[in-house]
């Protein structure tokens, strides 16, 4: 089997390894393994539920063939993916969210990977950290807890005791600053 | 921060309605009102996108913790993949014989792969199979030539395997997901083609909500001497039918 330049990109990993080369594997988990642990332990808590999930993630990858990666940057549908299964795991899609994501299947999907997701991953990392500590501490705050615990509003709300609209408002504004913040890297 | 309209030509609502969109905080007004807008306006598409983007790749913001080194090994044998090419490059000059050697072991490290990277997952799934044990599964994947079949949905994203041994079909465990959710008074069947025509019956499973299911089957048919396995394919009947091989075919793999 001949071997893959580790600067062979994303798309062409995905299509190697569907097409059965192990190498293909090896050098996707190399490049985002511990992007999805990260992930996976930031929602989990527990080392070895994150270490499961990780390996349920990349079981998944290997044999999902509806992920087009010319459309969508595989780093996104990663931890995308892995915070859908660990909220799942920790039951906490609520069918409120399950309801928006319908309703968001209806718009038509983007086609294209914006210039964010196509920097390195050390410059992405850099950029959206400073995005995120130009937010007000408590906007950001609500936006993790509902990032990365899958809570409501209400939820929030009760934690923070504070009044469930100043959670909405504070939610939208601090959504609305950080994509400010990304600006034509997330157009 | 910065100028809002430098990056989004829209209204002070829009952009309230599409952040709101995106965080799935909006009432049913809400939702109305931003439908019609988006008729509109196709520049707030382009928005939701943006801010769809900004959302989804917060966690790449997170410092990276390392994953333990043992994880990887689970998910990527380094023997068998990290240098495929120097592992696996054969002397130039080989006989026949050792160069279908060298191919087999090919296959069969690739196999081990396949196999390691479903260990984990199914060992954790043993907590729900239906009448699986690890030892089942353990016994399954020590037989050097076990080995794991693709199933796909003929009509939906459902994707799975079957771990079975070659020549031991008295037992196989099935692991798919995906599967179209059924009433409760149908269930799925499992059944083998075989080259001459003949079908073998599997078994029958059910899944659970989220559409997938881990279970062992016990087929009472083997494949006669000499005579090959072709096909799996999943079929859907009524609980109280008797299972038809002739059915509407949900998921099919090739052996």
């Amino acid at each position: 089997m001949a071997p893959i330049s580790p600067d062979t990109s994303d798309v062409e990993l995905i299509r190697r390894l569907r097409s059965g080369n192990p190498a293909a594997l090896a050098l996707l988990y190399a490049r985002y393994g511990n992007l999805v642990y990260t992930v996976a332990l930031r929602i989990l808590k527990q080392p070895t539920d994150a270490e499961d999930l990780t390996q349920e993630i990349f079981l998944h990858l290997q044999n999902n063939e509806k992920f087009d990666p010319e459309r969508a940057a595989l780093s996104t549908y990663l931890c995308l993916l892995v915070r859908s299964r660990a909220l799942n795991r920790l039951s906490r899609h609520s069918t409120h969210q399950r309801a928006v994501q319908k309703l968001q299947s209806a718009l038509p999907e983007r086609t294209t990977t914006t210039p964010l997701e196509t920097a390195s991953l050390t410059e992405r990392k850099e950029a959206l950290q400073q995005a995120l500590v130009n937010l007000p501490e408590q906007h950001r705050q609500i936006l993790e807890m509902n990032f990365y615990q899958g809570l409501s509003h209400s939820e929030i709300a009760q934690q923070l005791n504070i009044p469930i609209g100043t959670v909405k408002s504070k939610a939208r504004k601090g959504l609305m600053t950080l994509r400010q913040s990304l600006g034509e890297a997330v157009q | 921060m910065t100028r809002p309209q430098q990056f989004n030509p829209l209204s002070e609502e829009e952009q309230e309605l599409a952040t709101g969109y995106v965080l799935g905080d909006l009432t049913t007004e809400e939702v109305t009102r931003l439908e019609a807008l988006l008729t509109e306006n196709p520049a707030l598409i382009q928005e939701i996108h943006a801010l769809q983007t900004s959302y989804a790749l917060m966690p790449q913001a997170l410092d990276l913790v390392e994953a333990p080194a043992s994880l990887q090994e689970k998910i990527v044998p380094t023997p068998a993949v990290a240098t495929p090419s120097v592992a696996t490059a054969p002397p130039q000059r080989r006989s026949r014989r050792s160069r279908l050697a060298w191919i087999l072991t090919g296959l069969g490290a690739i196999a081990t792969l396949l196999l390691l990277t479903d260990n984990l997952r199914l060992r954790s799934q043993l907590r729900l199979a239906q009448g699986g044990s690890p030892d089942q599964v353990a016994n399954i994947l020590r037989q050097p030539n076990s080995r794991l079949i693709s199933l796909t949905g003929s009509d939906s994203d459902a994707a799975g395997t079957l771990l079975f041994t070659p020549g031991n079909w008295q037992e196989v465990i099935v692991s798919l997901g995906d599967l179209p959710p059924l009433p409760p008074d149908e269930v799925y069947h499992m059944w083998l083609q075989l080259e001459n025509g003949d079908v073998i019956y599997c078994g029958e499973f059910q899944t659970g909500e989220d559409g997938s299911v881990f279970v062992r089957l016990t087929p009472l048919e083997s494949p006669p001497e000499g005579v090959r396995a072709t096909e799996l394919y999943v079929t859907v009947d009524a609980d109280e039918a008797a299972p038809d091989p002739t059915g509407e075919r949900i998921m099919e793999g090739v052996i």
